[in-house]
This record gives C-alpha cells, sequence and structure tokens, in this order.
C-alpha cells in the first residue's frame, strides 16, 4: 500500500467516525486532525454546538489483512508500543484530557470477531479511579461506505473545570469540519 | 427553582430532538413523527430559554406567542442573534399541519422542518450557554 493509499484509507476512516459522532451525539461541532491540549486528536467532537461534553477519537489502522482479533491481543499487551517509541494508543488516551475517549481500530474487512472484554484485560481501559472507560471502535472500510461498529462501549470520564475552560477556548479559536449551518449564513 | 425547570424543559427538548433524530433514519414509516418531535423538541428549548431568563408563567395553549416573548427576553438582554426567536415561530406555525392536516406532507416538507428544528437546537443550544443561563 502506497503512502496516498494510507492517508486516502485514513481520511475515509475520519469522515466516518465524523458520521457516527454525528449521529450519536446533539448537533455537535466536529474537528478533524484537532491539535487538543497539546495532543494531536484525529476526531474530536464537542457536544450540544460546542457547549457539552468532549469526545476524542484516535485512529489504530490494522496492517492488510491482520483481524481486529489480532489488535485486542496487542492492546492486552503492556508492552505494545508504535514502533517509532511514541506512547501506546490507550496510555495516550488515558493522559488527555476530555469526557468520552475512543480507540478507533481501521480494518478492510467485517471484524468476523466476537469481542469478550474479559478475554483482553478490560481494567487497562478503565481510568484509575474507574470513572470513565475508553471505548473502541472497529471501521470497516471494504465496503462501499465505510461502516463504524461499537466493540467495547465508552464510558463518560471526570469533568473538570479545566476541561470546561479547554473545550471553551477551542471552540472559540478552531473551526469546525462539521457543524450545524449557523443562522447567518442561511 | 428557575435552574430546576430549566432543566426540565432542557432534557425533554434533548429527549425530543435525539427522537427526532432516530425516526429520521426511516422516514418513509415515520415522517410526521419525526417533524413533530423535531417541533416540540424546539417548543421545549424556547420554553427552557423563557424558563431561565425569568419567565415564569408559559402557557401550553399558546405556543404561537413563544417566539414573540422569546423575540422580546432576547432583545431585552440585547441579544444580537434573534433569527432563532422567528425559527421557533415558522417551526410552531407548521405544528398543526403535521399534526392534524388532512393531506400528507412530502418528504421535502418533512426533511424542511427537520432541518430547521436542527438548526434551531443549535442556535438555542448556544445561546443558553452564551447567557449563562442556570441550569442549562
Amino acid at each position: 500500500m502506497t503512502l496516498l493509499q494510507t492517508q486516502q484509507d485514513l481520511g475515509r476512516a475520519k469522515n466516518a467516525l465524523q458520521n457516527y459522532l454525528i449521529k450519536k451525539l446533539l448537533v455537535p461541532k466536529v474537528y478533524l486532525d484537532a491539535d487538543w491540549d497539546g495532543q494531536p486528536v484525529a476526531v474530536l467532537a464537542v457536544d450540544r454546538a460546542g457547549s457539552g461534553d468532549v469526545h476524542a477519537v484516535q485512529l489504530f489502522p490494522l496492517d492488510p489483512g491482520i483481524g481486529i482479533g489480532a489488535a485486542f491481543v496487542l492492546f492486552a499487551n503492556p508492552s505494545l508500543q508504535p514502533a517509532d517509541g511514541s506512547v501506546s494508543p490507550v496510555e495516550g488516551l488515558k493522559s488527555l484530557r476530555c469526557h468520552y475517549r475512543y480507540i478507533a481500530v481501521i480494518g478492510d474487512g467485517p471484524t468476523g470477531h466476537k469481542f469478550n472484554p474479559a478475554d483482553y484485560g478490560l481494567r487497562q481501559w478503565l481510568a484509575n479511579d474507574g470513572v470513565g472507560r475508553i471505548g473502541i471502535l472497529y471501521v470497516d472500510l471494504s465496503d462501499d461506505e465505510p461502516s463504524v461498529f461499537v466493540v467495547l462501549k465508552a464510558e463518560r470520564f471526570r469533568s473538570s473545570k479545566e476541561i470546561v475552560e479547554l473545550a471553551d477556548e477551542f471552540v472559540a479559536k478552531n473551526t469546525p469540519n462539521w457543524q450545524i449551518p449557523d443562522e447567518d449564513r442561511i | 427553582m428557575s435552574a430546576i425547570e430549566v432543566r426540565l424543559f432542557l432534557d425533554r427538548a434533548r429527549d425530543f430532538l435525539r427522537g427526532m433524530e432516530l425516526l429520521e433514519d426511516d422516514l418513509a414509516e415515520y415522517r410526521n413523527s419525526s417533524a413533530l418531535l423535531g417541533i416540540h423538541a424546539a417548543i421545549s428549548y424556547g420554553d427552557a430559554l423563557r424558563v431561565g431568563m425569568g419567565n415564569n408563567r408559559l402557557s401550553s395553549e399558546d405556543h404561537l406567542s413563544a417566539a414573540a416573548d422569546l423575540r422580546s427576553m432576547l432583545a431585552a438582554r440585547k441579544f444580537e442573534k434573534l433569527q432563532g426567536a422567528d425559527r421557533l415561530g415558522r417551526l410552531i406555525s407548521q405544528k398543526s399541519k403535521i399534526a392534524y392536516a388532512a393531506d400528507t406532507p412530502t418528504e421535502y416538507a418533512i426533511k424542511q422542518v427537520i432541518d430547521q428544528a436542527q438548526r434551531f437546537a443549535y442556535w438555542a443550544e448556544e445561546t443558553g450557554k452564551k447567557l449563562k443561563i442556570e441550569g442549562w
């Protein structure tokens, strides 16, 4: 797969995740490739016209032909590190300040795999204090229209004044990739 | 008390809006229901804003005056984006037609109502936050 093809696949996955969040949330603002709290976030949504909870999605593309089951085995292994030595996606999300956090596994076929969290170390998806769980999504790019499946439901992390202030500042400074058209532009 | 009432109307508005969006996926079967839920969502959002700005005498019988009341309350606070109040009026004016008229609205007309309801919800969410309405 060429670099261009990889970029195109990632872009299609981001679009599919954006559509998923638009359907899941109420009139959200959605941002692609956001710089949130000093970290790059693939898809970021702020619910309720930018006044509600913050949802962040990071991507985990699978190599062609690798099933989602292999991805979970890797996630369950604490030694999982990207080849470049950067922080593992799960650990990166744990330190991200926002209300809902997701890993989106991107594959080129149906999951074909029944996910049983107990088989893969459920606790590593939880916040240290138990308030919040990282959600797992699966994006299937094999069809003409990409599909998003919920593999593990996300649970809300603890809110804070800092998160609310971050969101207000972010919404004020950035132009969303998607939002309900503004009144004045009709 | 006002914050609790705001919360009640707001929860109802979001509930109706979610219902509208759920049914929107199957407009062939639920077109009137989806549109009507959108209009009720707008009414509830409007009520939440009005209660939050101090109107304690909402009347369920007089939805048509809700838009004018909302507009005058926002204007009194020198709030600039008043278009939402006009949109609420247009949505409310569709309510009887969708609920009771003998003819069936076209899918295009229904989609217009849904679109307007979403835009009103977006405006209302922004407005409630900007006005720092207690309970929002």
